[in-house]
């Protein structure tokens, strides 16, 4: 449902091509010297989240699926700002305790008001690097960073954990002897079980020192369960399906990091702002937001 | 509006922030703090409450505000209509009703423009993202295309080539350009195997979506390619193939890599022959194959000697003979017929196919002997070397490869025993009498442990003073299936398996404990009346000892014990010894030698059996620590009855021996005495004693005692 970010396929293809072309051809793997597969006829969840947000970086075919899903879902702007806001939040919260480099998994297409806005804003000198496998979200990130010193944009799939750490660029603008905080927010619900997301988390907890951050924000399936089925649905159609999963799921993904408080909570619980006493636009029901959101200290 | 006073616009601007801060929350799609929209909303009221009196002025501070809120993310329609109502709601009563109209009719303008604005360039900002990534996906692809080592081609659906690049070009031998246009078909090379093309024909009509296969390119400049091509087909969306693409990757260097690997495998490197593994396979492919009818051959060939060649002249000369050798059994052999392989060390093997009897096989190993005759030249030296061979010939099907070779195997140790440089053929009988032996000596020493073996006793007599001088143990294998077996069918393959070793120690104290019990013999008294043997006294027990025996460095032990265990005096013990025992000095022949002397200096006799058969040393022969010579039973049985007496070689060889052993100072034991013509010829020639039918069989234990009785009387 969230998505503000995007694992697009890349290399690899998740689901079901729905390009009538590619009709009797099954192409798990594709060939390495392909072209990336840009095609605005297939909605894409990065474009789906930017509608939700009431950006106009997306097309005919993202919104009419986003639309489809708001019906199962009429709430999403609300997520899927309460989501950014979660964002905020934490970068802001982590630049306040030193963290200065961050690393955007499944960043999307950038609006405004993103980790390097918020980082820098605090901390001139944060980096922040993010990571698509979408081309098209990258072309985009690309250019909004053209001259941005302090932050750039890696193409690759962030399910690929060795080609993202072992990318010069990444390399080459974050030092991994000192803590990072890595970003994984409304991504992993885009991560099926049989690519073993909590493989790749881990795998990136590896790649980092102690001290480094995990910082997480994930679907759930408890509140509203008999909207799983369809919603879940509504994803095949798009370039990512969608896999809702509950709190303890969610839990067993991050092994190895200690959750600052309060924990692993609904997103709008995560140290809300104490000045902010403006109403919420959902009154308040969690279950209406159904994103449980937690940030991590690698222990 | 300077129609209001000072406290009373700040008033408007607290309250108009405040509620607009409450009716936005929410509405931007980038959140903002409380603190960050409050100070946001203020401005925006200070902007409004300021606004200029002439309604043109205000309009515009609307539009102001209105561009504000959408750069500020204020996106969804909502911000503008709560934008509405919080103004309606605190526009002051005393303010120009036609400087809020004008400031609403600028907020909606300016609304509807800036986010017309905004949407069109997120709409232009994200086309052009899509057509920045078009271009670089495209330019990667085009560098990838170009550069690759990859073989890259695209065909159409009627194969005609599309494109080409530049690495699959230079595999074809051609132009990119020249091989645009052209059909796939048009560059079908002979080496194609006919699946290939078959499968391409799958591939454009869309029977199937893809293939691969190991390609052979031959250029034009006639070097060879090797590709392993992978194709697949994009279709239309009418289902019918659209594209064929081929990858061709280079897979030359890596085939003759493994093929080089494999012939590493497979073959020896010091003679370039085909190796064990080779062999085993060729063979067993044959085999495997075979119909029936068919027959197979095998010759296993060894150096004789070569052994000596190593340790003479080196191992780097025996490897250059080995190198020489192979080079002359490939001569000799028909390299479209036969298989030469080098099994290790000096042996070698001939596989000989489809032969058509033992001739077939024999053929080819008179021809592998005769590539032997030249002598070789090995540093200087004309060496003459020969090899054996084992051959084997029979029906293919049902033949192993392993047992094969066994049959080969075995067959040139007949070969080496029937005297080297010559061949032998597998026998199917000769081997089961050889099984039939080995199984014999697999089963000695669990007959000795269930007392199958015991021992008989021949009498020797003595020809000068009558009566028994001693009696010589031999040793009977009463077998539970065979039969009673002699020593002659068991003793000799004991000493092949070194089943000797037990089976003489048992022999030697079985022999020493019987002959402790023996009574003396009756007769009259010698003159030599102190000795321990001869006439009146108890006769001595002469024991067989083997070559085996003798270099075992316990045999010295053995005999001590058992003499210490019966009480024997060691001077009635006779330990009989084949002359090669001590004439062959072998490796371990001085020790052999020592336990001589030390077994004469401890009073034990020692006797030479068999003497004349062998290669005999008369050097060595004067110093060897021995009493007695034993003529072969062969010499006696050669000398001439009646008037040819003393007219024969052979009367004259066993004069000789008798003065040669006289010489020594030993005494003389003729064997295989049959008749009283031998026996008294035997004693005018001068010998001391003999033994044979003519006195007595061997007899059993409990015998003894009556034998001894009644050949005193006899005497």
């Amino acid at each position: 449902m969230i998505a503000r970010h995007l694992v697009t396929p890349g290399r690899r293809v998740a689901s079901a091509p729905r390009n009538p072309r590619q009709k009797g051809i099954t192409v798990r793997h594709r060939p390495a010297w392909a072209p990336d597969e840009i095609d605005i006829e297939r909605p894409a969840a990065a474009r789906m989240y930017d509608y939700y947000l009431g950006g106009s970086h997306n097309f005919a075919a993202d919104r009419e699926l986003a639309q489809e899903f708001m019906k199962v879902w009429p709430d999403m702007p609300h997520i899927a700002r309460a989501n950014r806001a979660y964002l905020h939040r934490t970068v802001a919260y982590l630049t306040s305790i030193g963290v200065d480099q961050f690393l955007d998994l499944g960043s999307g297409i950038p609006t405004g008001g993103n980790v390097h806005d918020v980082s820098h804003a605090l901390n001139p000198d944060a980096r922040t690097v993010y990571v698509d496998a979408d081309p098209v979200a990258v072309a985009h990130s690309t250019a909004l960073l053209n001259d941005i010193s302090f932050a750039t944009v890696v193409h690759a799939d962030l399910r690929d954990h060795e080609a993202v750490l072992e990318d010069p660029v990444l390399t080459g603008f974050l030092d991994f002897s000192r803590p990072v905080a890595v970003l994984m927010v409304a991504v992993l619900h885009f991560v099926s079980a049989e690519d073993g997301p909590a493989e790749i988390v881990s795998a990136y907890r590896e790649a980092t020192v102690p001290g480094s951050y995990l910082v997480l924000s994930h679907a759930t399936s408890e509140y509203k369960p008999e909207r799983i089925e369809r919603a879940e649905s509504i994803y095949t159609q798009a370039s990512h399906a969608m896999t809702f999963r509950n709190r303890s799921e969610i839990t067993e993904l991050m092994p190895g990091y200690e959750l600052v408080e309060p924990g692993l909570v609904d997103v709008i619980r995560w140290r809300p702002d104490p000045q902010d006493t403006r109403p919420d636009p959902l009154g308040g029901d969690v279950t209406r937001y159904s994103l449980l959101a937690a940030t991590g200290r690698r222990t | 509006m300077t129609a209001l006073p000072p406290d009373e616009v700040e008033a408007w601007v607290k309250g108009l922030a405040s509620a607009w801060a409450r009716t936005l929350t929410g509405a931007s799609s980038v959140p903002m703090t409380a603190a960050r929209t409050r100070e946001f909303v203020t401005q925006l009221a200070e902007l409004v409450a300021h606004a200029p009196a002439d309604p043109e002025l205000a309009r515009k501070t609307g539009i102001l505000v209105a561009s504000a809120l959408v750069d500020a993310h204020y996106t969804q329609p909502d911000s503008l209509a709560s934008t509405f109502t919080v103004l309606d709601e605190t526009f002051p009563e005393g303010l120009d009703q036609r400087v809020s109209t004008a400031l609403r009719s600028g907020l909606a303008a300016g609304y509807a423009d800036a986010l017309r604005e905004r949407t069109r360039a997120e709409q232009e900002l994200i086309r052009q993202a899509v057509l920045a990534a078009h271009r670089t996906g495209e330019a990667r692809f085009r560098a990838v295309f170009r550069n690759t080592a990859l073989g890259i081609g695209i065909a159409d659906g009627e194969g005609r080539i599309l494109e080409v690049n530049q690495r699959l070009a230079h595999m074809l031998g051609l132009e990119a350009r020249s091989a645009r246009g052209q059909d796939i078909r048009d560059l079908k090379q002979p080496t194609d195997p006919p699946e290939y093309w078959i499968a391409h024909d799958q591939l454009l009509s869309g029977e199937r979506p893809h293939y691969s296969s190991d390609k052979q390119f031959t250029r034009p400049d006639g070097t060879v390619i090797w590709t392993r091509m992978r194709a697949s087909t994009v279709r239309s969306e009418d289902g019918s193939v659209e594209l064929l693409i081929s990858v061709f990757e280079d897979i030359t260097e890596r085939r003759q890599m493994n093929q080089q690997l494999l012939y590493q495998a497979t073959h020896d490197p010091l003679t370039g022959l085909p190796n064990r593994t080779r062999l085993l396979e060729q063979l067993g492919s044959f085999l495997r194959e075979a119909k029936t009818g068919e027959r197979i051959g095998l010759c296993f060939l060894d150096l004789d000697g070569f052994k000596g060649v190593n340790d003479t002249l080196g191992h780097e000369a025996g490897d250059r003979l080995l190198a020489t050798v192979a080079r002359r059994l490939s001569a000799a052999t028909d390299p479209a017929r036969h298989l030469v392989a080098r099994m290790g060390g000096d042996e070698f093997v001939i596989l000989v196919p489809h032969t058509s009897g033992s001739e077939s096989v024999i053929e080819v190993a008179e021809a592998a002997l005769a590539a032997f005759r030249q002598p070789f030249l090995l540093d200087g030296h004309r060496l003459t070397v020969t090899a054996s061979l084992g051959l084997v010939e029979r029906p293919a099907v049902g033949a192993e490869p392993t047992e094969l070779l066994r049959a080969a195997d075995i067959t040139l140790y007949w070969a080496k025993s029937d005297g080297k440089a010559c061949w032998a053929l597998f026998d199917t009988e000769r081997n089961a009498r050889e099984v039939d032996r080995y199984a014999l000596s697999q089963s000695m020493p669990a007959a000795l442990e269930r007392g199958e073996l015991f021992l008989e006793y021949q009498p020797i007599v003595d020809l000068v003073h009558g009566g028994v001088h001693s009696l010589e143990a031999l040793v009977r294998w009463n077998h539970p299936v065979r039969g009673l077996l002699g020593p002659g069918e068991f003793v000799p393959l004991a000493e092949e398996t070194g089943a000797i070793v037990g089976l003489g120690s048992w022999v030697l104290r079985r022999a020493v404990l019987d002959a402790s019990g023996w009574p003396a013999a009756p007769g009259r008294p010698g003159k030599d009346t102190a000795a321990e043997v001869g006439p009146g006294k108890a006769p001595a027990v002469a024991v067989n000892v083997a070559v085996r025996q003798v270099r075992e460095p316990g045999l010295l032990a053995e005999v001590h014990e058992a003499l210490a265990a019966t009480g024997l005096p060691a001077e009635r013990l006779v330990l009989e010894i084949t002359e090669s025992a001590v004439m062959d000095p072998g490796e371990s022949g001085r020790p052999a030698l020592e336990t001589l002397h030390a077994l004469a200096d401890g009073r034990v006799r020692i006797a030479i059996d068999d003497f004349g058969t062998g290669y005999s040393n008369l050097a060595y022969l004067r110093r060897l620590p021995a009493h007695t010579l034993k003529i072969d039973s062969s010499f006696v049985a050669a000398l001439p009855q009646g008037e040819n007496a003393g007219h024969s070689s052979a009367e004259a060889i066993v004069t000789g021996l008798i003065t040669l052993a006289h010489a020594c100072g030993m005494s003389v034991t003729a064997e295989g005495v049959e008749t009283k013509a031998q026996a008294d010829r035997l004693r005018e020639l001068g010998a001391d004693m003999a033994q044979g039918y003519y006195y007595s069989r061997a007899v059993p234990n409990d015998q003894v005692p009556a034998l001894l009785v009644r050949l005193a009387e006899a005497g």
